[in-house]
């Protein structure tokens, strides 16, 4: 299982402050609040798609982390909620 | 996505395998022991809906009491469910207002008398308030309903 | 011309007639009534207010009417009205000047687009504006009644109107309704500040407006770009703290607090970053008016 950016970051406005992010989403219209490995799931998988596992190794490495026993499930919740909001979509397979 | 778009989007540079960021910058996230993702969707629109709340609504009608937006209106009316009512009386219809539109009139074209009106809204799931179309038209563009 | 420039009995005949056609801010009212109480009322009010040319458009139409009531016959009743429609249920007709400004309030809310709207008291200092968005126990109509005798022009108590575009904030100065323990708090700190009648009995409880200084007044087509934000909080005897708020915070609260925000989409969210970027943001604490006061007098000197 994949997960993979609907559209490119790029048709997506993003504002940094100072390590947080406002996010538009000019599909829905909608404004999102991120931290920074919010943002970096979506950069993950606006390079490609990736699995829930190529996700957490790399949050893991970028943010230098020791990930505990909670950490994917926290990471594929995100990722849900990635997806209610139109951003992400599961595919089985990466082309 | 190129290095430049990346760059022009945020005003820190964030590219495909590293930071450009520096240490102290990548270091933030674990400072703020916030090691996991964080996602809030901005909801706005609250403000007017609490200020068009407040501005309040009969629950009960005396017969006679009717006012023109039942009985004599046209427009259909809204069963607005209600999360609290407030010291002063007013009506506070919560973050998400839920709203049930009442026909003015009920199978085969027969108009419903006000006290239909009144037992529709109160045999709801959540019983509520009656808004009139006007005020519900005041609250409706906030809180994601349209007029109908 | 003036409302104070009519008698009495030609501002009857005017609210009575065609309608009271008075500026505010960057739009036209008109206002009709037969209401006698109502039209003394506007009469003192509305004195320093100027008249709309006749070919000039009105955006609100606004009126109040007597509604009566079958089953209590003797219970005097209103209903505020806008283009022919009732957004609030009939009330008490001693209620009907707190009606008329929440319906116009209300009306500007729902039906501006072309600016963003904030949730807002919008005051001015220095030539520059210094935004008060409310949030609950921020007291800002009462603190922005202060301000506004103290040095600082008003722009709105209630709406901060800001040009996406450009970034400039429009005055809309209008009576500022002041709610139960915040009356007899004016009363004694600004013995000068003009108020209406005190009303009793309201959904907000006992109400009474301050009527805007004429300077306010008359220089309402006078726009000013925001330089300032400040988060006020009132706390029964706190220590006063105005400190730096981070503009993450200061987008999020703003943006929510908006009333068009989602409706005017991408420009919005320009239109607040921006905002936010040039402007210094902060959380004040207060429990008196004189150091809320100096401390705002010490930001806006800056």
């Amino acid at each position: 299982m994949y997960w993979r950016l609907n559209s490119s970051l790029s048709s997506i406005r993003i504002k940094n402050w100072g390590g947080e992010f406002t996010v538009f989403q000019p599909e829905s219209g909608k404004t999102h609040f991120l931290n920074e490995m919010g943002l970096q799931i979506l950069t993950i998988l606006d390079r490609s798609p990736a699995t829930l596992e190529t996700i957490c190794k790399a949050l893991s490495e970028y943010f230098s982390l020791q990930p505990d026993k909670d950490f994917p499930g926290q990471i594929a919740k995100t990722l849900h909620r990635f997806e209610t909001l139109g951003l992400i979509t599961r595919v089985k397979e990466h082309a | 996505m190129t290095e430049e778009k990346i760059q022009g989007q945020t005003d820190q540079i964030i590219t495909a395998g590293q930071t450009a960021a520096p240490q102290p910058a990548r270091r933030r996230l674990l400072k703020s022991t916030v090691a996991i993702p964080v996602i809030m969707t901005l909801h706005s629109g609250a403000a007017l809906a609490r200020t068009s709340n407040l501005a309040g609504a009969e629950t009960t009608f005396e017969m006679d009491d009717i006012p023109d937006e039942v009985a004599g209106d046209r427009s259909d009316v809204f069963c607005a469910r209600v999360e609290e009512q407030l010291p002063e009386g007013a009506y506070d219809l919560g973050e998400t207002p839920l709203f049930t539109r009442i026909s003015r009139q009920k199978d085969g074209g027969i108009n419903r008398t006000p006290q239909e009106i009144i037992d529709a809204c109160q045999q709801q799931p959540q019983p509520g308030i009656i808004l009139s179309s006007g005020a519900f038209n005041s609250i409706g563009g906030r809180t994601g309903w349209t007029e109908l | 011309m003036k409302v104070e420039q009519f008698s009495l009995d030609q501002l009857r005949t005017l609210l009575a007639g065609s309608g009271l056609r008075v500026k505010a801010g960057p739009f036209n009212l008109s206002i009709q009534t037969c209401l006698p109480s109502l039209t003394d009322q506007l009469y003192r009010m509305y004195s320093h207010y100027s008249l709309v040319d006749e070919t000039e458009i009105a955006e609100f139409h606004v009126r109040i009417i007597p509604k009566h009531s079958i089953r209590r016959p003797f219970v005097r009743l209103i209903q505020f009205q806008v283009d022919g429609r009732a957004p609030f249920p009939p009330v008490p007709v001693e209620q009907a000047l707190a009606t008329l400004e929440w319906g116009i309030n209300l009306v500007i809310a729902m039906r501006v687009n072309h600016l963003l709207l904030f949730h807002s008291a919008a005051v001015e200092r220095n030539g520059h504006v210094l935004l008060l968005p409310a949030w609950p126990g921020s007291g800002k109509t009462t603190l922005c009644t202060a301000l506004i005798h103290r040095g600082y022009r008003l722009f709105s108590d209630e709406f901060g109107l800001m040009d996406p575009q450009s970034g400039e904030f429009f005055p809309l100065p209008r009576l500022m309704p002041l709610k139960n323990q915040s009356i007899g708090v004016i009363r004694d700190y600004l013995p000068e500040a003009v108020l209406g009648p005190e009303i009793p009995g309201t959904l907000k409880g006992t109400v009474a407006h301050v009527r805007p200084p004429q300077e306010s007044i008359e220089r309402a087509d006078e726009t000013a770009k925001p330089r300032w934000i400040v988060f006020p909080k009132w706390s029964a005897g706190a220590a006063l703290r105005l400190e730096s708020l981070p503009q993450s915070e200061a987008f999020l609260l703003l943006a929510t607090n908006a009333f068009n925000y989602e409706v005017l989409g991408e420009t919005a969210f320009d239109a607040v970053t921006s905002l936010v970027r040039n402007c210094e943001c902060r959380k004040l604490v207060y429990s008196d008016f004189d150091s809320a006061l100096a401390a705002l007098d010490e930001l806006t000197d800056g």
